[in-house]
């Protein structure tokens, strides 16, 4: 078969020429009415570049006045965190039996990863590991020897630093101390109340507070030692591969953390995988969820729900009473910071729907004036269609170039104006914004421009607002022009 | 070329039916020179508007070059806009493009134009003897050149057929003359057919066809009757 290249050369041109006048025709066309009516294109741009200028600075401010409320009540609560517990399942059976038979099942680190850290607002999630094999220790107190047993906590540097006493920061590296003979342990308050309580009733000659177990003269300033066993309890089980060590208290940890003590996370886990396999020791029975701010705290929470529902099995939520209680203040704050933007939203509301209808009326008059020219474009062969297109994309054209221009306005103004004329610049505020910034204390130019500062994802989607809106308010007029008789307009 | 049958058009005012044309037939064959002639008010231009398919007739049907033409249809009005060219009376210019661009605006909007507009266009303001006005606007021309202008924009699809609408109604009478040996020119030398409204005794003398409308009916006249008419 034979094919002649030079006829599909000019087929192909003839197809493509169609598709090129089809395409680049209307684009010619509004780019001639817009360059022979610069003047008109200019008025409605005014109004177009004020618009958005001016909705963009009050987003500015808007969102400022926000972050400053916000910022100023938030500073007040503490830093917050949430833990989640492994899920520990009862036997059925156990009613029957009497016994207390059942299984836990910890929380992983990927199931962490996976799910947990992807949350917004969570800043970081501390695993902690939990010895429920026996640990023993032996507490010389009262010239006698207190023998029990306890729950010891895995605690990883990050988390353990801060309950470090200061004169023991140096001395021990909590992380490496691990395979040390001394071991650094950290102590829950609750034990030490309970020494207290012992010390009181027994009459002693030492009194037992806080002082006594830190590093004094009594004890040399070595700390207050005491023996501890790895895989011995005091009343039953003596694992074979017990161990022996030395340890020091080294501080005091919060009840929330334990009620038991507190030793470095590779310990545990060490003593863990030793005594209770490696599958259990690589996971954790409970972890601190930290949030990067109280501003996301109610969305973690809700978050943290809605997972606890798709993995009903994984994890257990824990919500004391001030984690519920951090949870309405932040709610109470988030829709208190959301009432100052209300009237900037509807400000901007207002300035758009005004420069819409700018645009509106203007292509109104525009398109009664330009009647003859719509009828002879519809006599020379366009279709309704086309003519609302070509309106609808003058109308983008002219927005577009300026809302262009009002975003570059408005990051000068305040990239560049308002640093350098802060002073005449307060004096444009009215009296009563200039009196909410001086009790937050925001007079200052340093912390004024911290908060107020050039947003610009925010200003670039506010462009693309004001464009589609102002194409849209032209597409009315451009249906009114295009459905009028072609005979009627032509003869006007 | 051109066979109208049986036109008729009515228009509803004030619930009361008036018609305008009644039952025209007519026919045009290629390279005539066509009349027509009238009083004011009997139906010229509403006729002309039927052809160019800016009026629908109320019956009747419509052939050009045995192809039906349908009114109001995009797909066929491309195919009428093609084939033939509209001279207005009052012009129609835009006021704010060129000569040269008003001459060649029909190319926006067509599929069907050669690839150098510009040159095209220039070439076809050398035939109507506009040569070195293209960077003009509409103001700055008298009105014999205005009419010349709007001829070039008929022409520029390269019709078959030119209608025009009283093309010298509004102009004097040198100029006038002007106008109608365009007219036959393009006539004799470039086959065009035309079909014109007109009060002008000189374009009458040239023609080859002649109708008159009264009251909304078409009469076939002789040229040699032509002169004792009364609208003349």
């Amino acid at each position: 078969m034979n094919i002649d290249i030079n006829k599909v050369k000019s087929i192909i041109l003839k197809y493509l020429k169609l598709i090129f006048n089809a395409v680049v025709n209307p684009v010619r066309v509004f780019l001639m009415n817009t360059r022979r009516n610069a003047l008109r294109g200019l008025l409605i741009g005014l109004g177009i570049t004020i618009g958005v200028f001016s909705v963009i600075i009050a987003t500015i401010f808007g969102d400022g006045v926000e972050k400053m409320a916000k910022s100023n009540v938030y500073s007040k609560i503490p830093a917050t965190r949430i833990k989640i517990r492994g899920k520990i399942f009862s036997n059925p059976l156990n009613k029957f039996s009497g016994r207390k038979v059942h299984a836990q099942r910890n929380i992983t680190w990927p199931f962490i990863k996976k799910h947990i850290l992807s949350i917004k607002g969570v800043k970081s999630v501390v695993p902690i590991q939990k010895v429920t094999y026996p640990i023993s220790a032996e507490f010389p107190i009262l010239t006698m020897a207190m023998k029990m047993d306890v729950i010891a906590n895995g605690l990883p540097t990050r988390l353990a630093y801060k309950y470090i006493f200061p004169e023991f920061r140096r001395m021990f590296n909590w992380r490496f101390q691990a395979r040390g003979k001394l071991v650094p342990v950290l102590v829950s308050k609750f034990i030490i109340t309970a020494f207290q309580q012992m010390s009181v009733s027994a009459d002693a000659a030492v009194s037992i507070n806080e002082q006594f177990f830190r590093a004094t003269a009594a004890n040399g300033y070595r700390g207050f030692r005491f023996k501890l066993f790895l895989g011995k309890s005091t009343f039953g089980v003596n694992l074979k591969n017990a161990e022996e060590r030395e340890a020091v208290v080294v501080g005091f940890t919060d009840p929330d953390i334990t009620s038991g003590i507190s030793l470095p996370s590779r310990l545990v886990t060490r003593t863990k995988i030793k005594f209770q396999g490696r599958y259990i020791g690589y996971t954790f029975e409970s972890a601190f969820i930290f949030i990067k701010d109280a501003t996301h705290f109610n969305s973690v929470v809700t978050a943290l729900q809605k997972l606890k529902r798709k993995y009903p099995a994984h994890f257990n939520l824990v919500l004391d009473r001030e984690v519920k209680q951090y949870r309405n203040v932040s709610k109470m704050i988030n829709s208190a910071a959301k009432t100052f933007k209300i009237p900037v939203i509807i400000f901007s509301l207002i300035i758009l729907f005004l420069s819409c209808l700018i645009v509106f009326f203007a292509f109104l008059y525009i398109i009664k004036r330009r009647e003859k020219e719509i009828g002879l474009y519809r006599f020379f062969g366009s279709s309704r269609i086309k003519v609302i297109i070509l309106i609808v994309l003058e109308a983008t054209y002219i927005s577009l170039i300026c809302a262009i221009i009002g975003y570059y306005l408005a990051q000068e103004f305040i990239v560049k104006y308002v640093p350098k004329n802060y002073s005449s610049f307060l004096k444009m505020l009215p009296a009563q914004v200039k009196s909410i910034l001086s009790t937050f204390k925001m007079d200052t130019k340093k912390s004024f421009m911290s908060i107020f500062s050039f947003n610009s994802a925010k200003a670039r989607l506010i462009c693309i607002y004001a464009v589609l809106a102002g194409s849209l308010s032209a597409f009315i007029p451009a249906v009114i022009g295009a459905y009028r008789a072609i005979l009627k307009s032509v003869n006007k | 070329m051109l066979k109208l049958e049986n036109i008729s058009k009515s228009f509803l005012y004030h619930f009361k039916r008036t018609k305008v044309l009644h039952d025209i037939n007519m026919e045009i064959n290629r390279g005539d020179f066509s009349v027509i002639l009238g009083k004011s008010g009997s139906g010229k231009t509403t006729l002309l508007n039927i052809i160019a398919g800016m009026l629908k007739p109320s019956s009747g049907k419509m052939y050009f070059e045995n192809k039906r033409l349908s009114n109001f249809d995009f797909f066929k009005s491309r195919f009428r806009r093609k084939n033939i060219g509209f001279v207005f009376q009052n012009f129609n210019l835009i006021d704010y493009l060129s000569v040269l661009d008003n001459i060649i605006l029909p190319f926006k909007f067509t599929s069907h134009s050669p690839v150098n507009h510009k040159k095209y266009g220039i070439n076809i303001l050398k035939k109507v003897g506009l040569e070195g006005k293209e960077h003009f606007f509409p103001a700055m021309l008298s009105g014999g050149q205005l009419q010349r202008c709007a001829i070039a924009r008929a022409l520029i699809n390269k019709p078959k057929l030119i209608i025009a609408d009283e093309p010298t109604g509004n102009l004097d009478a040198d100029t006038a003359g002007e106008i109608n040996n365009i007219f036959i020119d393009l006539n004799k030398n470039d086959n065009i057919t035309f079909l014109v409204v007109t009060h002008d005794k000189n374009i009458v003398t040239h023609a080859n066809k002649a109708y008159e409308l009264k009251k909304g009916v078409l009469k076939n006249y002789n040229s040699n009757d032509l002169l004792s008419m009364e609208s003349v």
